[in-house]
């Protein structure tokens, strides 16, 4: 632990754009100096915040004064065994795909972020394109307590009930819901590792993981279809998502704001450089991701997406395929609208958490929601993953966007929807989180905290406070 | 019009290298098409769509190659035909571009030829130009735009913009023009099953196997070997003040350069130092503000090579020769000029000045032929090469030459990724185009003794050629500062400014820089940015991605900070700061 400097401003920041502050800083190289870092902030009462490569979106990496402990200098491993990755989690994702890629083989998720350290990845609940979160193949976790002790845990082996769970020989009660709101908020059947993928780091740190990888699809297609109206995108969507549900693994609204900020951000982003102009008066386009090893069986329900697609009114000349490695042009569209609303944020130095939030929400049925949303946002863009109903937005200098999305997350709580955990809570969705908890899910949040982290050094910055 | 575009299957560059040990795995990598032949084919469609005609898809390779036509199918191409056959495999780039110009001859009436400039794999950028000498056509490459009516290309060359109009047939080489078009899915799915032609050595005119394939190929790669990184210096955690102390120091003695380590002669010491064996030329270039450094360059590296076992001669081909231009050659150093005068070589065209440049190879009869790899003499050297039916090797940074003439080339390949040395064993002269700044031009102290011939030459009918303007390619000076991802807040940038102005230096950046809209693409150094070779090059904040390094190989000495001691760009540089960008060029400045 060294005190923070001028000189190490960096850690002061995430891709959320906020800004934090530090006391101190840490850096360690290996597990053992981690822990005693971890000792030497409880005994001192010094609060903690992890760091991966701060990519998150959220803020969860932004300190609040105290230690920022960065991970990335952490001794980095990687090994295959059985099918299974075992890594240290300082390793970046982009190191992993490379590693894997030349085992031919890849993850179940797809999240876009290469630098992000595959345990930030699993703290964020991060996900991609497809819908599928990278901690839900996580089969074995080490994991350090605030404490600075370890626990290893094992798919199946620890789960919630409604009465709590059972882990490091003792039971944390709390009255835990059916469903979650919430990450960080459990739900009845849940894994041990899943409730700790999303936590953010506020119970601890992912030191190593056990991940599934799977042999890389012989076919995988990207598809763009470029349609005149939103209506008939989401008609479009709202079929397509029924009918192809063997390959189709990812399915994407994007809103005309979106495309209008992608086509902005062409001469300064070089993932578009390569993209041509979308065709003239498209106002939403969906982005498909097919894959699987049936080659005819794709060709066929490619073909059936064609036929959808007339049918909600698009004409096949605005379709944009690409197979293989060529897919890899197209598929970024998703992670480049991101990148493209940070450098509008910057252009516009507009760093202040009050312009920018990111929601990822979904109830009853995603269009609906994604309609919703579109009534009641005027300046930003909406994506929506149809097959998971979550839904990305970006509000960009709005008077309080806070209150927006907070009225928006409220309707959506009262009609069933909930949290998704992608991105994380961070600090950008906390206090709204903590706003719209019930008494229930207040004492749950509550009990696993105190169990995991009886000194609060790790999330006292977080909801303790709160609370 | 009958249009053919020549695509090329080439390993995806994202799986290339192993990040550990640094090598490469082919057996992984996934074959893509050749990034700047989708463009080749946008042209050919934007051609096709306004003019009307067929348009033909044209590979050579490995029968996995008709992935890449039926891509091209898919974005347009009617007709498909692969070359493949156990005769043509290991081609280097001028029995590549016989093969092809052969299959051409077959397919017949044939107007346009379109290619790629270049590829991600070999990188040659000769297929093209070898390809129009060998069909006894013009060619025009570095196109970055096309106007339809008339049909016209404009290219970007040295200093220079021009415009051709199309003289059919001829081929031309594509660079990055608008982005290319990506297939519909209903034409993706057609071309699936569209019929496909695969040619082999029966199908073409000359069906002897002996023209074709290794056995032919004038070149031979003797050794490929991955870029080595060695840490030079530990990475120096010295404290604010004495960073910016040694910072400073280098910023301001020019004394502190490390010359780079110039070409060899090799067997030198069994010379008996008396008679000269042979002779080597330079191919000399000039713009509108005088004579070329890179024509400096290769006269100096010419000198050094020879080391006085070779006559040294260079040859320019111009339109006239102002004095300033003249006091230039003579300043060389070199033992002999050619020049030739022709009101015709205004403007660079490969066609007739390589002829000239032929007439001048055949009367001297040179051991070694340099160009630079320049636009100019990435043309200039194929097309020559295929009228001497000898072999070029592309982009030289190392070169060394035997007693007996034989000449090692050193180039690098993939990106940057993988050196390779070739040998033209039999074949000649050897030719190869030499990179920018690889070598350096040292002033000559021989002024007096070079001689001025001027020569004569025949040659076909020039393109009908424009001159759009010059431009300053604003030379980067000879002290670069850059800066990168390590700069986090925008307004920071100024500081930069300042102290590269302080320090009479070009400022640049790396790519971040450039997609967060913080700067112009002008400014990015890498391979999708400029290549620079500065005395002194000194980053902030860069981490040093290999596409990053790429693009300062020519740098003589590199001077990093960097927050992060295990930043990659911290091995590679003669002086790895670590600290605090922002901090050191504030305190830089205060001093
Ligand atoms: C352009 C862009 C596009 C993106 N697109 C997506 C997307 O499509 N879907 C998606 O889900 N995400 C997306 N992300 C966000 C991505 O999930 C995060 O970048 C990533 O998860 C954070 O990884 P990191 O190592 O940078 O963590 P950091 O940002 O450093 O930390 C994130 C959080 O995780 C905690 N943390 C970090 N490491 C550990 C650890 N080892 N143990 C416990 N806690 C830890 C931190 O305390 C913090 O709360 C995107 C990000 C960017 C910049
Ligand atoms: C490491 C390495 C170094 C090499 N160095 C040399 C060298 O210095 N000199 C040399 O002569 N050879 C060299 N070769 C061999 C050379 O790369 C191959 O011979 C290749 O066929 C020549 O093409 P290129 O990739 O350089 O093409 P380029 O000349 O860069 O290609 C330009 C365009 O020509 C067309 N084209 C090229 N190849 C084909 C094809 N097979 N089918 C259809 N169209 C095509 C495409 O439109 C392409 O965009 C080297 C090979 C390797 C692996």
């Amino acid at each position: 632990m060294t005190p923070y400097s001028s000189t190490l401003s960096s850690v002061l920041k995430d891709e959320s754009r906020m800004e934090g502050k530090a006391l101190w800083v840490s850096q360690p190289q290996s597990v053992g100096e981690l822990l005693d870092s971890l000792k030497e902030a409880a005994e001192k009462g010094i609060d903690i915040t992890v760091q991966g490569s701060r990519t998150g979106l959220a803020g969860g990496a932004v300190p609040a004064g105290g230690l920022a402990l960065g991970l990335s200098k952490l001794k980095k491993s990687m090994e295959i065994k059985d099918g299974l990755l075992l890594a240290s989690a300082s390793v970046a994702l982009g190191e992993a795909k490379v590693y894997l890629k030349r085992q031919r083989l890849v993850f179940a998720a797809d999240p876009s972020e290469d630098e992000a350290t595959l345990g930030g990845l699993f703290a964020t609940g991060a996900r991609g394109l497809k819908t599928e979160p990278f901690g839900r193949q996580v089969q074995e976790l080490l994991w350090a307590l605030p404490t600075g002790e370890t626990l290893l845990a094992r798919r199946g082996e620890a789960c919630f009930d409604s009465t709590g769970i059972r882990i490091f020989n003792q039971s944390i009660k709390c009255p835990v819901p059916v469903k979650s709101r919430f990450p960080g908020v459990p739900f009845q059947g849940q894994d041990l590792i899943d409730f700790l993928s999303g936590s953010d780091g506020r119970l601890g740190i992912a030191l190593n993981i056990k991940v599934k990888t799977f042999p890389k699809p012989k076919n995988s297609w990207a598809i763009a279809f470029f349609l005149k109206s939103e209506a008939q995108a989401l008609s479009f969507a709202e079929a397509a998502s029924d009918a192809s549900r063997e390959f189709l693994k990812a399915l994407w609204i994007f809103d005309q704001n979106a495309l209008s900020l992608l086509s902005k951000s062409r001469a300064s982003l070089s993932g578009l450089k390569d993209i041509p102009e979308f065709p003239s008066d498209s106002d939403s386009a969906a982005l498909a991701w097919l894959e699987g090893d049936d080659e005819e069986g794709i060709e066929l329900a490619m073909s059936g997406l064609l036929d959808l697609f007339s049918e909600s009114g698009g004409s096949e000349s605005d379709t944009w395929a690409a197979e293989g490695i060529e897919a890899e042009k197209i598929a970024p569209l998703k992670h480049l609208a991101e990148e493209a609303a940070n450098m509008e944020l910057d252009k516009a130095r507009l760093t202040s958490n009050a312009i920018r939030l990111s929601i990822e929400n979904s109830y009853g049925s995603p269009i609906k929601a994604f309609r919703d949303l579109g009534e009641s946002l005027v300046q930003g863009y909406r994506i929506l993953s149809v097959l998971d109903g979550r839904i990305h937005a970006r509000l960009f200098a709005l008077q309080d966007p806070g209150k927006l999305v907070l009225g928006y997350a409220l309707r959506a709580l009262a009609e069933g929807g909930f949290f998704a955990s992608d991105y994380g809570l961070g600090k950008a969705k906390r206090d709204m989180a903590i706003d719209l908890a019930s008494p229930q899910e207040k004492e749950c949040l509550m009990a696993i905290q105190q169990a995991f982290d009886p000194a609060s050094s790790m999330s006292n910055r977080f909801f303790r406070a709160a609370l | 019009m009958r249009i053919v575009v020549c695509v090329k299957q080439v390993p995806s560059m994202s799986a290339q290298m192993d990040p550990e040990t640094g090598l490469l795995f082919r057996a992984s990598a996934e074959s893509a098409m050749n990034p700047l032949d989708f463009c080749a084919v946008e042209a050919g469609m934007q051609i096709l769509k306004r003019h009307g005609g067929e348009l033909i898809a044209l590979s050579m390779g490995p029968q996995s190659a008709q992935e890449t036509l039926r891509l091209a199918m898919a974005l347009g191409a009617g007709r498909a035909i692969l070359l493949s056959d156990k005769a043509f495999a290991g081609a280097d780039a001028y029995v590549t571009a016989f093969t092809l110009s052969q299959a051409i001859k077959a397919i017949g009436n044939v107007d346009l030829v379109v290619c790629g400039l270049n590829t991600t794999d070999g990188d040659t950028a000769q297929v093209p130009f070898s390809l129009a000498a060998q069909l006894g056509w013009p060619s025009f490459g570095w196109v970055k735009l096309i106007e339809l009516e008339p049909l016209a290309f404009v290219q970007e060359q040295t200093g220079t913009e021009a415009r051709a109009e199309a003289r059919l047939p001829m081929v031309i080489a594509v660079g990055r023009i608008s982005p290319p078009r990506i297939p519909t899915l209903g034409a993706k799915l057609a071309a699936k099953r569209k019929p496909l032609e695969v040619w082999g050595l029966n199908d073409l005119p000359e069906k002897s196997p002996e023209f074709y394939g290794l056995r032919a190929s004038p070149t031979r790669v003797k050794k490929i070997y991955a870029t080595k990184r060695e840490r030079k210096v530990l990475p120096l955690e010295l404290g604010l003040n004495e960073t910016v102390k040694i910072l400073k120091g280098e910023l301001s003695d020019p004394k502190a350069f490390i010359e780079p380590v110039i070409a060899t002669p090799t067997q030198l010491p069994d010379w008996n130092g008396q008679a000269k064996s042979g002779s080597v030329l330079a191919c000399l270039q000039a713009d509108h503000r005088g004579l070329c450094l890179v024509s400096k360059e290769m006269a100096s590296l010419l000198i050094s090579l020879s080391q006085g076992r070779f006559e040294t001669h260079g040859v320019f081909i111009g339109s006239d020769l102002p004095k300033p231009l003249e006091d230039e050659l003579l300043a060389l150093g070199l033992d002999c000029v050619h020049v030739c005068l022709d009101n015709d070589f205004k403007i660079f065209d490969a066609r007739p000045f390589s002829e000239a440049a032929l007439a001048c190879v055949k009367a001297l009869n040179p051991a070694v032929v340099l160009a630079g790899a320049t636009p100019e003499g990435r043309a200039l050297a194929p097309a020559l090469a295929a009228h001497l039916r000898t072999g070029v090797t592309a982009d030289c940074t190392g070169l060394s030459l035997s007693d007996n003439g034989e000449l090692l080339q050193i180039r690098p390949a993939f990106g940057g990724d993988i050196m390779a040395q070739i040998l033209t064993p039999q074949a000649r002269p050897q030719i190869a185009t030499v990179r920018l700044g690889a070598f350096s031009a040292l002033e000559s102290a021989k002024r007096s003794r070079t001689k001025i011939k001027r020569f004569q030459a025949p040659h076909s009918q020039v393109l009908p050629l424009q001159t759009l303007g010059h431009f300053e390619d604003e030379p980067a000076k000879d002290l670069v500062i850059a800066i990168g991802g390590g700069l986090r807040d925008k307004a920071a940038i100024s500081l930069f400014e300042k102290l590269a102005e302080k320090a009479n230096a070009s400022l640049m950046c790396s790519r971040c820089l450039v997609e967060r809209g913080w700067f112009d693409q002008s400014r990015q150094i890498g391979l999708s940015g400029r290549s620079v070779s500065p005395k002194l090059l000194v980053t902030f904040g860069i981490s040093g991605s290999a596409q990053f390094l790429s693009g300062i190989k020519g740098a003589k000495r590199l001077v990093s900070i960097n927050l992060d001691k295990d930043a990659p760009i911290l091995d590679f540089a003669d002086v790895p700061l670590v600290g605090d960008m922002r901090e050191i060029a504030e305190r830089c400045l205060e001093m």
